[in-house]
C-alpha cells in the first residue's frame, strides 16, 4: 500500500479549546507516531460507605 | 528528518492552566513521554490522613497497557507544497492529566493517564425509591460497603 499526502496551505484565524485532558493532544504541526492511553475508574464500584475518615484507607 | 515537518506560525496564544504532567511546548520535539497517576478521593467530610492510600493499593496503576503495533508498514510519501501552518490566535482554558499542547512538530509521543475516583460516604447515601429517580440505582449498588 502506498499513501501519498499533499499538504497545501492552511491558515486558521481563531481556535478556542475549553480543555485538553487525560492523555490527549493539541498540536499545530506534524507528527509521526502517537500513543495515547487513558484508564479512568469511577463509581459505582468506587463508592465506599462507612466509618469516620480518620482511619486511613489502607488500614481498613 | 525535520525537513518533512512543516513550520507552525502562531501569532498569539492564551493558555490558562497546564497541570498534572502536561506540557506546553513551542518548538520541535523528537520524543515526548508523559505519565500521570491520579487518585481523587471525595469525602462526605473533608478530613484526610497523610499517605492514607498509597497508589500501590490499586491495580489500576500497575496494569500493563497493551502496545498496538501496525500490522504492516504503510509507505507514505509526503509533499509539503506550503511548508507553513498559520494560526492567528489560540485560546485554551486548561490542559491536564498528561496531555500535550504543541506548537511545532513532534516525532514520537507516548501519553498515559490513570485516574481513579473514590467517593467516600460516611453515612449511607439517601436511598431513593425506583419510582422517584430510576437513574440512581443505589439499592442495586455492588461496591464496597464497610
Amino acid at each position: 500500500m502506498k499513501f501519498t499526502v499533499v499538504n497545501k496551505g492552511i491558515q486558521v484565524q481563531h481556535i478556542k479549546v475549553m480543555g485538553v485532558s487525560s492523555s490527549s493532544v493539541f498540536i499545530i504541526g506534524d507528527t509521526q507516531s502517537m500513543t495515547c492511553s487513558s484508564i479512568f475508574d469511577t463509581p459505582p464500584e468506587t463508592v465506599i460507605v462507612g466509618q469516620p475518615p480518620l482511619v486511613p484507607l489502607n488500614e481498613r | 528528518m525535520m525537513q518533512m515537518f512543516r513550520t507552525a506560525v502562531v501569532k498569539t496564544m492564551n493558555v490558562g492552566n497546564v497541570v498534572s504532567s502536561s506540557i506546553l511546548n513551542i518548538g520541535d520535539v523528537v520524543r515526548y513521554q508523559a505519565k500521570s497517576n491520579a487518585l481523587a478521593i471525595q469525602r462526605e467530610f473533608p478530613i484526610y490522613a497523610p499517605n492514607e492510600a498509597p497508589l500501590s493499593m490499586f491495580p489500576i496503576y500497575c496494569e500493563p497497557i497493551p502496545l498496538l503495533k501496525p500490522k504492516r508498514e504503510v509507505v507514505t510519501v509526503k509533499y509539503n507544497e506550503m511548508p507553513l501552518i498559520q494560526v492567528e490566535h489560540i485560546d485554551i482554558t486548561s490542559a491536564a492529566d498528561s496531555s500535550a499542547l504543541i506548537v511545532g512538530s513532534c516525532v514520537h509521543m507516548t501519553l498515559t493517564a490513570r485516574v481513579k475516583n473514590i467517593r467516600h460516604f460516611i453515612f449511607p447515601p439517601h436511598v431513593l425509591s425506583k419510582e422517584s429517580f430510576p437513574l440512581y440505582p443505589i439499592d442495586r449498588f455492588t461496591g464496597i460497603i464497610l
